[in-house]
């Protein structure tokens, strides 16, 4: 059984067909890319996967349960959570509390014991902070923890972003063009990074403009123009497909690709 | 490390300790000033709860105190009811009030919440200037006692000072139990960026209904406060000014700083006092009193002295286009 299973995925919008029968699965131990010229519905199929929109047909199906459709606060506890193309940090807060944000759904109180100090919030809050520690030195970022998040330089943005998605402890972790922006030297590290997230989270699902580090790490690749599917494999089985090269360079291009 | 007493906390014990010896030093008068300086902290403090916290701006914050107001004084009219028992129905009639605001929140965000928060301001006023039979409309109800409760009743203004102080105190500290804790964090995380909140897995609608119903109560307890001290209501009390006042308050107090409110409160309701003596100041004391909100809010959305330094180094840096190492990032 595959671990996320995507069933003739289809979103409309009006007129316009974003997301067209879109099927891919993702195994489990592996780094799964969503690649795609600009506008190919790459973030429209996290948005999809993450519930933010409704599918008009298919079906969503993380570890042999259906999860289409479901609100975003049922996905995050099923095992699906998100980092965005854009940072979307919370930015007055300390990245403690980002992070602690990002394990909302596994601190069991509710919002009438939030009121006044009970035994229950305080051993809750203090089992959780500890575990901050914890996601904090795994992404790097214990030295920052009570500075506010937008003061941290850019590349550390990113990776609180990636802790705080794990801090959801996730099954499956969607990193959103994770390497936009970065120079050379933080692509390479970031690519050894996110390898290494596979000990914590089951599958990684990437969407990246990067190509270097998108053939480095991913173990299969998908390959979408104009909301659909037009390739799926290895990566060196997609980047010798014509397909794909007309869809990055033109048909003119893809010809003179093949001719050299 | 975290310390464990932090500034603002140790600045709150300051201005306690000062409210809490200040009747031995003051006439009756001041002391009137210093009871509405604790009306306006109860009721800022929790409009920041709404705006700093809950990142809604509210400008139609009066209709909760409005509403708190006229419910003890229509129960005390009509039924004879004491303070104690009134207290109870100011708490589930303005949370009900709360409740009721925050419903449309399920479809509407941003600066649409506003506007209203401005009608429903207007609407609950209206409400009260006609509804005569309950309200008494325009007349307004007259000779409400001092506070009673459970068949005691306040002789002195400073008996009602302490009362009201200790609501002070609850108030802040309720807040602080609930800005540390998951709810606040959530709360907090949806002003920054809903987006973002929504795909960590918190429920929008309902913390913005929470949030909204608590802001009402507590604003309601001190609108009830408001009724037992001036020992009468009318409608024309709870205009927007009054709203407006309350923003003024927190936004120089510092968005979600609840400390910050209780000094803005007491500067903000001190100081258009003290220029009532200086004729020439009375007059033009809007336009002063604007200046002060602007130049505040210039110095970076904070009381200056909570973040002086920052704040001036920020300000000749900027007239000596210089930057400060920390506007480096």
């Amino acid at each position: 059984m595959s671990l996320l299973e995507v069933k003739d995925l289809t979103i409309r919008f009006g007129g316009l067909v974003a997301v067209d029968n879109l099927s891919f699965t993702m195994e489990e131990g592996q780094v799964t890319s969503l690649i795609g010229p600009n506008g190919a519905g790459k973030t429209t199929v996290i948005n999809l996967l993450t519930g933010f929109y409704t599918p008009n047909e298919g079906q969503v199906i993380l570890d042999g349960e259906d999860i289409t459709g479901n609100p975003t606060d049922v996905v995050v506890e099923k095992g699906l959570s998100r980092t965005f193309q854009n940072i979307r940090l919370f930015s007055n807060m300390t990245v403690e509390d980002n992070v602690l944000i990002g394990m909302q759904h596994r601190i069991e109180y509710g919002s009438f014991l939030s009121l006044f100090p009970n035994p229950r919030k305080n051993s809750w809050e203090k089992k959780a902070r500890e575990e901050v520690g914890q996601i904090l030195q795994r992404v790097d970022l214990s030295e920052y923890r009570y500075d506010r998040s937008t003061s941290l330089p850019y590349g550390k943005q990113r990776k609180l972003e990636i802790g705080r998605a794990l801090a959801a402890q996730p099954k499956i972790l969607l990193l959103d063009e994770p390497a936009a922006g970065m120079n050379p030297v933080e692509k390479r590290e970031l690519s050894l990074f996110i390898k290494s997230l596979l000990k914590d989270v089951k599958g990684i699902l990437l969407i990246e403009h990067d190509m270097k580090l998108v053939m480095d790490i991913s173990d299969k690749i998908v390959v979408l123009n104009h909301g659909a599917k037009i390739c799926e494999g290895r990566p060196e089985e997609v980047q010798s497909n014509p397909e794909v090269i007309e869809a990055y360079l033109g048909r003119k291009g893809a010809r003179n690709a093949a001719s050299k | 490390m975290k310390k464990y007493l932090d500034t603002r906390t140790i600045i709150f014990i300051i201005i306690m300790a000062g409210m809490a010896v200040a009747p031995f030093v003051t006439d009756p008068y001041q002391l009137r000033v210093l009871i509405s300086c604790e009306l306006n902290m109860i009721f800022a403090m929790s409009l920041n709860l709404l705006m700093g916290i809950g990142g809604t701006v509210s400008f139609g914050h009066a209709a909760f105190y409005s509403i708190g107001a006229y419910t003890t004084a229509c129960l005390w009219y009509h039924f004879g009811w004491d303070y104690s028992t009134n207290f109870i129905f100011v708490i589930l009639i303005t949370g009900l009030a709360g409740l009721l605001l925050a419903l449309p929140m399920s479809r509407i965000t941003g600066r649409y919440v506003t506007i209203i928060t401005l009608s429903f301001a207007e609407i609950v006023n209206l409400i009260i200037r006609n509804w005569d039979p309950v309200t008494l409309g325009q007349m307004g109800i007259v000779g409400i006692p001092n506070i009673t409760l459970f068949g005691y009743r306040f002789k002195t203004k400073i008996q009602f000072f302490y009362f009201a102080l200790i609501f002070v105190i609850l108030t802040y500290i309720f807040l602080k139990w609930l800005v540390e804790s998951k709810l606040g964090r959530n709360l907090q995380a949806m002003r920054d960026d809903s987006i973002a909140a929504e795909a960590m897995g918190i429920k929008l609608f309902p913390n913005k209904v929470i949030v909204f119903t608590i802001s009402a109560i507590i604003a309601g307890i001190a609108g009830s406060l408001y009724a037992h001290l001036m020992t009468y209501v009318e409608p024309a009390t709870f205009n927007a000014n009054l709203s407006f006042n309350c923003i003024s308050i927190v936004v120089v107090g510092g968005l979600g700083n609840f400390t910050g409110t209780l000094i803005g409160s007491l500067f903000l309701t001190i100081l258009p006092e003290y220029l009532r003596r200086f004729e020439f100041l009375f007059k033009y004391r809007m336009i002063a009193y604007g200046m002060v909100l602007v130049i505040v809010m210039w110095l970076n959305h904070s009381i200056p002295g909570l973040k002086l330094k920052q704040s001036v180094q920020k300000f000749f840096a900027r007239l000596l286009h210089r930057k400060t190492a920390d506007q480096e990032v």
